[in-house]
């Protein structure tokens, strides 16, 4: 099938779909709907308590109950729920006197010995389906790589081909029915929207009661949206749905494997000279990153062609599933920033001199004034990226990225436009040269690594020693804390050592 | 244009190489008109930029059949006769020209009128100046390049760029940018294009696009790898509309300064994180406009599209 066939068919499958709608198949679960509702009977108490004590315990439970959804094989296959509820077990044990919650442990690991005791009953209808359409004609998307490798083990051996999300996408097969595991929520609207198969059906719990099918971002205010609606099927033994506690108490957001952040803790001030106001970053690899607000970042996209997968981004545009490329030991910044001013040669002084002025002035206002009303002062007299205003005083930003802006801003602090603008753009296109010089070793080091370890493992280490820089890690993004933190300017951008990740892979 | 009602009489069909029978299908007009209705959009910018995202179900084509209408859209150079020009002329000044056979850049050196035809000497040959079909004063130039000269083609003929061609050829517009994954984009500048059932032989995307892809004498549209776009900006001022093809490239919406920013969303990547930057940029910044009613552009069945303003 030529490239345009194909492009050609997904232009048809995206249209069938969208005035068509998608299939979800409800399975009656009683096991899995006690454990939705002893998870949400714990979910109440840890919202009195507050997290600490529970976050194990919490983190082990969702991990199962996200188990539960997503490997429907049967239980002789699935070491995931036998493990997932032996987790449950482990921490149920150790909160054993130190809560007094007693009946509400002994629910837990009763209801979680109960899931892993038989047959999850959607992996029979999973099973009965594919048999309608024909192994040759139809795949199964599974929620992510464990889930689809756990069932491949499963469904292969009956020739059913079992893909992420992702998988199928590059794989290139045509195919007219696609069987997602899951319920939609857990999956892109890419699935939906963008449809790899004419007919998509989602399987998943009658007692998972969210089935809101995901559109594109854009799809609230565009013209020719994509809303796809849903046909709901629901079979098996469909008692015990009731959980006790009223649907709508708890968001379905807050029982999805996610890392429990709570509530700022620097002072509410400036940061210093020496700090920066950084998110944490939970990665792959049971790392963790704090990431200021300043210069781009370098990322890899492990799904574009040679020499073009290692890119910059903006750190605002860092999300969940960016693949961060990170030095080990020190920052790219630092070591790229040697580099260019020992390039400078004998203009380094009076272009370090000049940069330190402004940045010093900015800086002062911020002081004295608050990042607000600078931001504020700034927008009135025309300046366009005011939200900057705070990363432009920091020594790892050159210079905001609009002339118009920097000029706006250096007349703003009462300096002459020259020779600020001409020292920062002169050390910008040095930071550019330096910067694209080492892209282009990391691309070669990237063309060199086996890159299905990345999306295996979500980290892989990058040996560039041949191109005299120590390890690169490239590693996925799993969460970003929503608020940020004062942190030390030397520990911004530094991979470390970090378990609050582990319930997430 | 003919091409710009899309399924509602003319059909477009694209297909890999010009000895593949073109596929026609209903969302490859329509694309192409988006890009002419960007342009004729342009007048009314009032010093603010439109913003198109587009959300397609691949990416596939999608940059380059908008490019392509951007540029059936421009208008042709008015160019002085070629001798007219020569004669007023210094040594040393950089010049692009065009004869039956190719596209030349190079430095003009002398004219000798005494003999006939006339004759010039640039990029380091001596030519016959009768032979010179059309000739444009070039602002600067880093190397002298020679390439055969494109021919227009069928779906050009249409957009009527056989009118004044070799006056585009020497003068291009050369105001629009594309910027995205380059291995990809080339491979879709390979594909060619044609009329369903018009019988005339398909024209490669390539030869109406003329993408400056490196030593090339002329050149339509700027490209650049979304890779190593944060190293090459700001654009050159002159680019008035820039298409930004998929999340690596509108990652940068916020520093695009030309008129038109036109953003292709692939469906078909999970990553959200475009649509989401651009829907950020609409709410916060954005004046929405109708895609349909101020564009005049209906979307086609399976694509997704918005508008909005910024100020510039």
């Amino acid at each position: 099938m030529s490239r345009i066939d194909a492009l050609n068919r997904r232009y048809a499958a995206s249209a069938s779909l969208a005035s068509h709608g998608v299939e979800i198949v409800a399975v009656g679960d009683p096991a899995g709907a006690r454990l939705n509702g002893v998870t949400r009977k714990l979910m109440a108490v840890v919202r009195e308590d507050g997290p600490g004590l529970w976050d194990d315990l919490v983190g082990a439970v969702k991990s199962l109950r996200w188990r539960l959804v997503t490997q429907p094989q049967p239980i002789a296959l699935n070491w995931s729920l036998t493990n997932g509820a032996e987790q449950v077990a482990h921490q149920v044990r150790r909160l054993r006197g130190a809560v007094e919650n007693d009946a509400l442990l002994d629910e837990l690991a009763a209801a979680s010995a109960l899931v892993s005791a038989s047959d999850p009953p959607l992996g029979a209808v999973l099973l009965r389906s594919i048999g309608e359409v024909g192994s040759s004609d139809c795949v199964v998307v599974g929620a992510n790589v464990a889930a689809s490798a756990a069932m491949s083990e499963w469904l292969g051996e009956l020739g059913v081909r079992v893909l992420t999300a992702g998988e199928l996408e590059r794989s290139h097969l045509a195919v007219g029915q696609s069987y997602v595991v899951g319920p939609p929520r857990f999956f892109r609207s890419s699935l939906v929207t963008a449809p790899v198969a004419a007919s998509v059906s989602f399987v998943m719990p009658a007692w998972f009661r969210d089935r809101q099918i995901p559109q594109s971002p854009i799809a609230p205010y565009a013209d020719g949206a994509i809303c796809i609606k849903a046909r709901v099927f629901t079979e098996g033994d469909l008692t015990e749905q009731e959980s006790p506690i009223a649907e709508g108490d708890v968001a379905e957001d807050e029982f999805l494997p996610q890392p429990v952040w709570g509530t700022r803790q620097s002072p509410d001030r400036e940061p210093s000279s020496e700090e920066v106001e950084a998110r944490k970053l939970l990665l792959s690899g049971g790392l963790a990153l704090w990431l200021d607000d300043g210069e781009r970042i370098r990322a890899l996209d492990p799904y574009q062609p040679v020499g073009e997968r290692v890119m910059y981004v903006e750190v605002a545009s860092v999300r969940p599933g960016t693949y961060l490329l990170l030095r080990q030991g020190v920052t790219e910044h630092r070591a790229l920033y040697e580099t260019v001013l020992s390039r400078l040669g004998d203009r380094r002084p009076a272009l370090e001199a000049s940069q330190a002025a402004w940045k010093h002035l900015l800086q002062g206002r911020i002081n004295q004034m608050g990042a607000r009303s600078v931001e504020k002062e700034l927008t009135n007299s025309g300046v366009k990226a005011t939200e900057r205003a705070r990363a432009w005083a920091q020594s790892n930003l050159v210079r905001p990225h609009s002339d118009h802006d920097f000029e706006l801003l250096l007349q703003w602090l009462g300096l002459p436009i020259e020779p600020s603008s001409g020292n920062a753009t002169l050390l910008r296109r040095t930071i550019y040269k330096v910067s694209a010089e080492i892209r282009e070793q990391l691309e070669t080091a990237v063309s060199a690594a086996d890159l299905s370890a990345l999306e295996r493992d979500g980290r892989l280490s990058l040996d560039l020693q041949a191109v005299g820089f120590r390890g690169i890690l490239a590693t996925r993004v799993l969460a970003m804390s929503p608020h940020t933190e004062i942190v030390s300017r030397n520990d911004a951008r530094l991979p470390f050592e970090d378990r609050q990740g582990q319930w997430l892979e | 244009m003919t091409a710009t009602s899309g399924s509602r009489s003319v059909r477009l069909a694209l297909s890999d190489t010009a000895l593949k029978i073109g596929e026609p299908a209903p969302w490859i007009g329509p694309l192409l008109a988006l890009g002419t209705r960007a342009a004729r959009y342009m007048s009314r910018a009032q010093g603010r930029q439109l913003v198109v995202a587009l959300s397609v179900p691949r990416r596939d084509y999608a940059a380059a059949l908008v490019g392509c209408g951007w540029v059936m859209a421009s208008n042709a150079p008015q160019l002085a006769d070629p001798l007219e020009t020569l004669r007023s002329l210094e040594p040393g000044t950089p010049l692009r020209v065009v004869n039956d056979y190719s596209v030349i850049t190079g430095l003009f050196s002398w004219l000798n009128e005494k003999v006939s035809p006339p004759r010039v000497q640039f990029a380091g040959s001596i030519w016959h100046v009768d032979r010179i079909r059309a000739l444009a004063v070039l602002p600067g130039l880093q190397s002298s390049e020679k390439t055969l000269r494109p021919q227009v083609g069928g779906v050009g003929r249409m957009a009527g760029l056989d009118r004044e061609w070799d006056a585009r050829l020497a003068a291009p517009a050369a105001d629009l940018a594309i910027v995205g994954t380059l291995a990809w984009l080339q491979e879709d500048f390979d594909a060619c294009i044609c009329r369903e059932g018009d019988g005339l032989p398909p024209t490669p995307i390539r030869d109406l696009l003329l993408p400056d892809t490196g030593r090339v004498a002329t050149w339509f549209a700027r490209i650049y790898a979304s890779a190593r776009f944060a190293e090459q900006l700001p654009l050159p001022s002159d680019v008035r509309a820039v298409i930004l093809d998929g999340a690596g490239a509108i990652k940068y919406v916020a520093e695009i300064e030309a008129p038109i920013a036109i953003c292709i969303l692939d469906r078909s990547v999970a990553d959200e994180t475009a649509a989401e930057i651009l829907m950020q940029l609409r709410n916060t910044r954005g004046e929405p406009l109708s895609i349909q009613r101020d564009l005049g552009w209906p979307a086609p069945t399976g694509v997704e599209a918005l508008a909005f303003t910024v100020a510039l």
